[in-house]
């Protein structure tokens, strides 16, 4: 039975795995696939996963087995066991289902894409962004250890940016597809350094030796309470930059940048739960402190509420999804923060199939509207809620005001950590070019073309 | 691929005559000599080839150094300098893969020359550097490689001067230089304790106005936006600052000082990757990116440990291959559009795909995106800044993190933002896509099958701290990668 | 339904337009993205016309199917063996595809509208390129208020229609609205692209990949003096055509004289093309073909 785990797993991880590299070397040779084979390698391998999960499932309830762990090895090992890089997969109640969805959700979206794609340009940079960022959010969901993890994360993120930037022909979708990998880059390294402290004061690498070994959701972590906070705030700021909470929601609907495919399935539905799903995933990092618990709490729930307010003003359809997709991650963000992680795993499955439901469904708004009033033979209701009527109308104005300038979060960003950072950058760029100038003894001339 | 150099083993007698054969022949003179010869025709026959022959000349010497470092070849003693009695030359396991991987960027520097900068590239002066190069890398004699460091410094200033532009900066940072090293070695060798303090500063501050650490780093800027950025790129990319800290620094400082360059290169690094952050000319930024990870190695190297050394010699052959890559295809994109203005979108993608593809590769390669080459490098030193303090290993994080945004940046303005009308074909050509492939190849292999190299990274790291008796500090190995409670041996 | 009550044919009668007895409308809706007819009010129809409605049907379904084969050639992800049965098959699920960005390829390839007796354009195969206004000349007065009618309704909408092709074929950036693909519904009532961008009018690119930018041709069946006529007396067909915006030919009622509009007159058009080439019929055209295709005549019926 064992053995059948085994290669069911690596089939799990190893077919996304060739499917990229199919892909992205026949690129890089100047020799891409056509569509047609594109298509058919895609849903072979999406089918094949699928199975081989639904087969680890099978195999994991029948014989009871509650946690299966995958170990590659030590990917790099230098003698003495001074330093080891070690790549682990774990198949267990949180990741399986994870892992399930994911293949359903990316084969779905794959011949949607198929389709929606037929004769454009991008076609093959589609799908090779699409099978990178597969191969990361499997890295990402089945994590053992914290490298695996990051692994994930990073592949994860160069493919998002680069779908939200797949119509590179304008501006608007490079500038926030830069945005978007700015501020994942930030949350990576947020996480990074919660890694290094964690095994900085544990020496723990693996996540189920720092979880005591203990099949999720049991674990106890053994870090004394300061260590224990520093890392659990640097957790949940890698967790809101990854999952777009509080302050950092701004990234969401600049994603819908992308094709309807890719925002659908990307922050619709599965990027953004990676914040959410760390959370779960370090679970037991948390349960021992109440403040960290409560703080959570805090973000989740103003997160929520904030979302809830600003999706029902926006102006167009992918940002009002977007930002209901925040209000529920931040609803599960509350779940995690009372312990609640079976329903936390469930609200996050049944949420990532409605949102891409309803992100796919949303070019079609306009005829869904038309279809929905001829039957109701009328206009749709359109009140306000009770608590916005109750308030006088200067107080309405401000909230409305507030929610759709999404609470001016991206300016605070942009007023109090980019401006001032290119502005004193570019000081020391003046200083620098003053200097240049001194010790040259000459005006500077303009540079030669060469 | 082969770990550290040995004798080879020889079983019949013609293999033992080829043996000795190969054993006693001067291979590695060769490897100095070719270069300097072609310079020496090239000048002599005034020739019009000049690139054609250039590259032959690098080539052959490129191929000479991959197949003696892959064959293990012992090197002898030097015929240079032998009449005096002297053997120069000294090849350990450190500086064994450094000779071809120059060998290697000096070939696909010269290879990766198109357009309209044929005309302009010193080729005699590339092939006169990089034998001066070479000769340094193969040397352990301090006073040669100081000698050699400093002639070294010539064939830029001469450029300098034939473009017309102020040499001033130049100069000036390149005299501190070569004085510090010259009273720093001169005072080494006297016993008294002002005159070891007074060494030790001396050639502190030599390799620093070397590494370009902040604040001595202005003589790059300006020779990156005086001079050819080929050129450029061949006078930073060997990190000969970083070499001579390893040979003349690192045996005999004491440990303030490797703490106090250690820092320097920090805050450098730092520095370094926010300035790359906010340019608006591409030549700058590259000089900004290199000196960020340039530093990151110099950081390594000062921690003294066995992880760091590691790091940091892990991290110079990913900072040699993928930045260099990073150079040329900048370069390569600059001989299409003239001198790349950050402020603005160029939207070169539909025009060269591969090109673009590949830039991506070395850009995320150079700041250690996993399954690259730089990964590893930067797993490892982090892990070793974390062994001597958590906020050293937070700080290297915040320094990849700027550089990764910084690179994608400018992915975005070069390839992306709008559509470029031309009639003129940008595709690339044979020599550009022969260098892409065979870059590519080596980067991705370095990323996914790392072992090798790490290894023998590593047994350099020893051989060096065993060579140079330092005392290797107690770890208690608590880092990311390594299990509880193993001890350094 | 107003048509069927006999109360309003009698007003109809005494105003001189004679509707017989046997004689009974049904409305319908043909939806052309899936090929469907639906009827409205068939429960008023009586009885003993019911056999004749079903007829008509059939022959309607049948039509539906040649139709959707025909139209189904230049869909790349359709086959080009399909049956008329399969061809409908597919154009319906085009239409419900969630994913399909190109539907239907609506008035794409539009060149001409001919306004004139149907007999005369009889066994021509203009591959579903021309705009069709039936009109008979013979049966209007020397001051053509029938055609004066037809003209005010045709020739602008036409032109429209053609017009907003050409621009958005010839600069999709500007004058069209981009790829389809990026689009975000804004305030239920217009798309922008992305998460926020000006608001974007005229025809994606997906609609007009298929389409020849070219100006419209008007062939219609009177006399150029006529014609000329309706124009003076009609600022706005007047500017259309005098403008250049469309172009203009007259065919002759009793011959197959044709006259082109330049600057203010119709001068004789000689054609100096070769004469199209027959098919047996218009499968025979455009089987196995997907391109653009060029007229032809078919053999079994002959133009007059």
């Amino acid at each position: 039975m064992s053995t059948m785990l085994t290669y069911l797993a690596a089939i799990v991880v190893g077919c996304p795995i060739l499917t990229l590299v199919i892909l992205g070397l026949s690129g890089l040779l100047h020799r891409p696939l056509p569509e047609a084979w594109v298509d058919r390698l895609t849903k072979f391998h999406v089918t094949v996963g699928l199975l081989a999960t639904l087969g680890i499932l099978g195999i994991m309830i029948l014989t009871d087995h509650p946690m299966e762990v995958m170990d590659l090895g030590n990917f790099v090992e230098i003698g003495q066991k001074h330093f080891h890089f070690h790549l682990e997969f774990i198949f267990d109640r949180l990741s399986v289902p994870m892992v399930l969805m994911t293949f359903v959700l990316v084969g779905v979206i794959g011949s949607f894409a198929n389709i929606y794609l037929q004769g454009d340009a991008g076609y093959y940079r589609f799908f090779v962004c699409f099978s990178m960022f597969l191969v990361g959010l499997l890295f990402a969901f089945l994590a053992g250890t914290i490298e695996t993890l990051f692994l994930g994360w990073e592949l994860v993120g160069l493919s998002s940016a680069l779908l939200i930037a797949y119509f590179h022909e304008r501006k608007a979708p490079v500038e926030n597809g830069l945005r978007v990998w700015g501020i994942y880059r930030v949350a990576d390294a947020a996480f990074l350094m919660a890694a290094l402290m964690m095994h900085h004061m544990t020496d723990q690498g693996e996540f189920l030796r720092m979880l005591s070994q203990q099949p999720w959701p049991q674990g106890q972590t053994h870090m004394d309470a300061w260590t224990s906070l520093t890392v659990g705030i640097l957790l949940l700021v890698a967790a809101s930059g990854k999952s777009g909470l509080i302050p950092f929601s701004g990234w969401l609907p600049r994603a819908m940048e992308g094709l309807t495919p890719s925002s659908a399935v990307f922050y619709g539905a599965l990027s953004i739960h990676l914040g959410a799903y760390l959370l779960l995933r370090l679970g037991p990092v948390f349960s021992e402190s109440v403040l960290l618990r409560v703080l959570m709490f805090g973000l989740g729930a103003s997160t929520a509420i904030f979302a809830a307010m600003t999706s029902r003003v926006q102006t167009d359809v992918k940002s009002a999804l977007a930002y209901s997709s925040v209000c529920q991650v931040g609803i599960i963000v509350m779940e995690i923060a009372l312990g609640l992680w079976y329903l936390a795993l469930v609200h996050i499955i049944g949420h990532a199939f409605l949102r891409s439901l309803q992100l796919l469904r949303a070019p079609t708004l306009l005829r869904d509207y038309r279809t929905l009033e001829n039957a109701i033979g009328g206009r749709l209701a359109n009140g306000q809620p009770m608590w916005v009527s109750g308030l006088e109308k200067n107080r309405q104005v401000q909230w409305y005001r507030f929610a759709l300038e999404r609470g001016y979060m991206d300016s605070m960003i942009d007023h109090l950590m980019l401006k001032p950072f290119c502005r004193l950058f570019k000081t020391f760029e003046r200083i620098e070019d003053y200097w240049l100038k001194a010790l040259d003894g000459r005006s500077s001339r303009p540079p030669q073309d060469s | 691929m082969a770990q550290g150099i040995g004798w080879t083993q020889q079983s019949t007698a013609p293999r033992q005559l080829t043996g000795i054969f190969v054993n006693t022949f001067p291979w590695y003179e060769l490897v100095i000599w070719i270069p300097l010869l072609g310079f020496l025709w090239i000048r002599a026959s005034r020739t019009q080839r000049a690139r054609e022959v250039c590259l032959i000349f690098s080539a052959v010497t490129m191929i000479l150094s991959i197949l003696l470092y892959l064959g293990n070849v012992q090197p002898g003693s030097s015929w240079l300098g032998s009449w005096f009695g002297w053997n120069l030359i000294h090849i350990d396991q450190f500086s064994a893969p450094l000779i071809p991987l120059t060998a290697l960027i000096y070939f696909l520097t010269l290879l990766a020359t198109v357009g309209h900068k044929t005309q302009l590239f010193p080729f005699a002066g590339a092939l006169l550097g990089e034998s001066l190069t070479l000769a340094t890398l193969w040397t352990d004699t301090h006073w040669w490689m100081i000698l050699l460091v400093s002639l070294s410094v010539i064939p830029m200033w001469l450029e300098l001067k034939a473009r017309g532009e102020s040499t001033r900066v130049y100069g000036i940072h390149q005299a501190i230089f070569i004085v510090c090293l010259v009273l720093g070695e001169f005072l080494s060798v006297r016993l008294n304790a002002p005159a070891m303090n007074m060494s030790v500063v001396l050639l502190t501050i030599a390799v620093l106005v070397r590494s370009g650490a902040f604040p001595f780093h202005l003589w790059r800027i300006d020779m990156f936006q005086k001079a050819s950025f080929g050129s450029s790129i061949l006078t930073v990319s060997p990190m000969l600052g970083a070499y001579i800290c390893m040979r003349m620094v690192l045996p005999s400082e004491p440990d303030w000082a490797l703490h106090a360059i250690s820092f320097l290169s920090l805050a450098t690094s730092v520095y370094a990757a926010g300035m790359a952050l906010v340019q608006s000319d591409g030549r700058r930024f590259f000089c900004y990116l290199f000196l960020s990870h340039s530093s990151l190695v110099l950081v390594g190297l000062e921690l003294a440990t066995p992880i760091g050394l590691t790091a940091a010699l892990c991290m110079w052959l990913s900072v040699g291959l993928a930045l260099t890559s990073y150079g040329i295809t900048l370069r390569c994109i600059e001989a299409r559009v003239g001198r790349i203005d950050l402020n603005r979108y160029y939207g070169l993608y539909n025009h060269m795909p591969t090109m673009a593809a590949f830039f991506l590769l070395t850009g995320l390669a150079s700041v250690g995106f996993p399954c690259t080459i730089g990964f590893i490098a930067g797993e490892l030193l982090i892990e070793s800044a974390m062994n001597y303090s958590p906020w050293i290993g937070w700080i290297v994080v915040l320094a990849t993190a700027l550089n990764g945004i910084a690179v994608l940046r400018v992915y975005f303005r070069i390839f992306t933002g709008t559509k470029h009308a031309t009639t003129i074909p940008m595709r690339s050509q044979i020599e550009e896509r022969i260098a892409i492939v065979g870059l590519s190849i080596l980067i991705l292999a370095g990323g996914l099958y790392p072992q090798p190299e790490v290894e023998s990274s590593y047994k350099a790291a020893m051989h060096l701290l065993e060579e140079y008796h330092r005392e290797i500090p107690q770890t208690h190995g608590s880092g990311l990668h390594s299990d509880g409670q193993e001890q350094a041996h | 339904m107003m048509a069927n009550d006999h109360r309003v044919r009698k007003i109809l009668e005494s105003r001189g337009v004679c509707i017989p007895e046997t004689t009974c409308f049904v409305g319908g809706y043909h939806n052309t993205c899936t090929d469907s007819i639906e009827y409205f009010d068939v429960d008023r129809l009586p009885p003993t016309r019911h056999m004749d409605f079903l007829r008509a049907q059939e022959v309607f379904d049948q039509a539906r199917e040649h139709n959707a084969l025909e139209r189904s050639r230049r869909f790349t992800s359709a086959s080009l063996d399909l049956s008329p049965a399969e061809a409908l098959r597919h154009v319906e699920a085009r239409a419900e595809d969630l994913a399909q960005a190109r539907p239907e390829y609506n008035h794409a390839t539009n060149a001409i509208c001919f306004v004139g007796r149907r007999i005369r354009i009889r066994g021509l195969f203009m591959d579903r390129r021309s705009f069709l206004t039936s009109y008979d000349p013979t049966s209007d007065t020397e001051d053509c208020p029938i055609l004066t009618r037809i003209l005010q309704a045709v020739i602008p909408v036409c032109a429209g229609i053609s017009l907003e092709y050409y621009f958005s074929t010839v600069d999709n950036m500007i004058y069209g609205c981009g790829s389809k693909l990026p689009h975000n519904i804004t305030s239920l009532l217009g798309v922008m692209e992305g998460a926020a961008s000006d608001l974007r009018t005229g025809l994606s690119q997906q609609m007009v990949e298929i389409h020849e930018p070219m100006r419209i041709l008007f062939v219609i069946e009177n006399t150029p003096e006529a014609i000329l006529a309706i124009l003076k007396r009609n600022e706005v067909l007047d500017r259309l055509v005098s403008n250049g915006w469309v172009q203009l030919a007259s065919l002759a009622k009793d011959s197959n004289k044709l006259h082109i509009y330049k600057k203010g007159g119709f001068v004789p058009y000689e054609p100096t093309a070769a004469p199209p080439p027959v098919h047996e019929d218009s499968y025979a055209c455009y089987h196995h073909k997907r391109g653009h295709l060029p007229f032809a005549r078919l053999g079994a019926q002959r133009a007059s």
